[in-house]
């Protein structure tokens, strides 16, 4: 969990959205979860009340602003990000969200998490989705800590202890 | 539009050239039975496709800085053109053997003899040059410039005007006589008539990318919607949204069967409309990251 947050948090910098590389980067994980997808849904949907699950964070302040709905992420080992609701859908059980700003090395990051059916009932599969470029859009050498590969451990630390954490969250209820 | 018909009558098969950036490869998909025929290990970082004279294609390998020739007869790769830029969109004009080909971190387009795969010269143009098309009625070569919300037209290798647009350009594409961009974060697309320039601009979903017409309709993928909005050639709403796999980029248009193709960098697949009823035909999972930016479809 250290490591997670450090490869977050010592790669400390405001990036821009309108900042990014030619090559989107993608993370697509999922996990098995023994709980109904109903069951699983209404956790994964519940946008301001992520902190219970997502174990980087230490607290989390929901906005709405208009028609948009925001929270900030405090991380535990320090640093902020801020994101944006962009849509829940209940007949597909998907909910989608973007990051605005903060501290982590991506830029123009969009996000989906979806549940489905496992292989029975009581089992359901949830796929956690990251479209997002680097930080650095300039012609290389790119700065450390700014290039895809920076990108790409950031978002697939982060995933890959989320997942597990929401496994553990649900299954213990 | 009857020289297309014509040209599209005396052949019988047609096939998607699909680039799989996520895993170096392309899928050659048979688009009469809706199915992949052939897997092609490519250089790292396939995108762009570009259909050339003589059952060639090419395609643009994003991370080492190459193009790769495919031979359509055999579906193999024949040669690489090391280039010494990072490639990113194509277009081929075939009456003077050119292949334009953006360097995307050098805010230049270069253009190559597709007779000796020598360079033959270069254009200064915007920051990140996109998408590339060819008016051949005007003879103009249209680049979108992503991060200056520009579109620069080009005639006889230079740069004869710049034309603003929304905010962040992609996609480009040529109908009649109007030249179209897809503008990432205004979520719409602009208008540009080529004879007076005068612009206009209509709204898609969210983040949309490119865009291509039919006789009926353009049609505009919208990459965090997952979805295509079909819109009115008449007055440029929106007539129905179709659902596509996840994060739709591109779009192509296979005449012969009457079809809609759209890659899903998402779901690593893509979704086969019909282009009358636009009911969905089929999803194939093809590779991860499908894009195929450009033109990849092919007719034998």
């Amino acid at each position: 969990m250290k490591k997670i947050v450090l490869l977050i948090t010592s790669l400390l910098f405001a990036f821009t959205v309108f900042a990014h590389g030619p090559t989107p980067q993608k993370v697509q994980k999922s996990v098995k979860i023994a709980a109904s997808p109903d069951k699983v849904w209404e956790v994964v949907k519940d946008f301001d009340n992520a902190n219970k699950w997502l174990p980087f964070v230490s607290d989390i302040k929901v906005e709405v602003k208009g028609e948009d709905r925001f929270r900030t992420l405090t991380l535990k080992e320090g640093g902020k990000v801020l994101e944006r609701l962009k849509g829940i859908d209940d007949d597909l059980m998907k909910i989608k969200f973007e990051i605005v700003e903060g501290d982590v090395p991506v830029a123009d990051c969009n996000m989906y998490i979806t549940v489905a059916k496992g292989a029975n009932d009581n089992e359901s599969e949830v796929q956690w989705t990251a479209r997002f470029y680097r930080v650095y859009k300039l012609n290389p050498p790119i700065p450390e800590g700014q290039d895809d590969e920076s990108a790409l451990n950031a978002m697939n630390a982060v995933v890959d202890a989320a997942l597990p954490e929401l496994k553990k969250f649900i299954e213990s209820k | 539009m009857i020289f297309l018909v014509i040209f599209q009558g005396c052949k019988e098969e047609s096939f998607a050239i699909i680039t799989n950036q996520g895993e170096d490869t392309i899928s050659i998909v048979d688009l009469q039975n809706l199915n992949i025929i052939k897997t092609i290990q490519t250089n790292p970082g396939p995108l762009t496709v570009e259909i050339l004279k003589n059952n060639l294609a090419i395609i643009s390998n994003t991370k080492n800085e190459s193009l790769q020739l495919i031979d359509l007869d055999s579906f193999k790769i024949i040669d690489t053109i090391n280039l010494g830029f990072t490639p990113l969109g194509i277009v081929y004009v075939e009456g003077k053997d050119l292949l334009y080909i953006s360097s995307w971190y050098e805010n230049k387009l270069y253009y190559y003899n597709t007779n000796t795969w020598e360079r033959d010269g270069v254009i200064p143009v915007g920051k990140t040059p996109s998408g590339i098309i060819y008016d051949k009625k005007r003879d103009q070569i249209i680049v979108s410039n992503r991060d200056e919300n520009l579109l620069t037209i080009i005639q006889d290798n230079k740069v004869i005007k710049t034309i603003k647009v929304g905010d962040h350009p992609f996609g480009v594409y040529l109908s009649e006589d109007s030249v179209f961009s897809v503008n990432v974060y205004s979520n719409d697309v602009s208008k540009i008539n080529l004879n007076t320039y005068d612009s206009s601009k209509f709204n898609v979903g969210d983040h949309p990318y490119n865009i291509i017409s039919s006789d009926h309709y353009l049609f505009v993928t919208n990459t965090q919607d997952d979805s295509v909005s079909v819109i009115n050639k008449d007055d440029f709403s929106i007539l129905k949204t179709l659902k596509t796999g996840e994060v739709p980029e591109n779009l192509g248009l296979d005449l012969l069967n009457n079809q809609l193709i759209v890659t899903n960098w998402g779901s690593n697949s893509i979704s086969i409309f019909n282009l009358d009823t636009l009911k969905l035909k089929k999803e194939i999972p093809t590779g991860r990251e499908s894009r195929s930016f450009g033109n990849f479809i092919w007719a034998k």
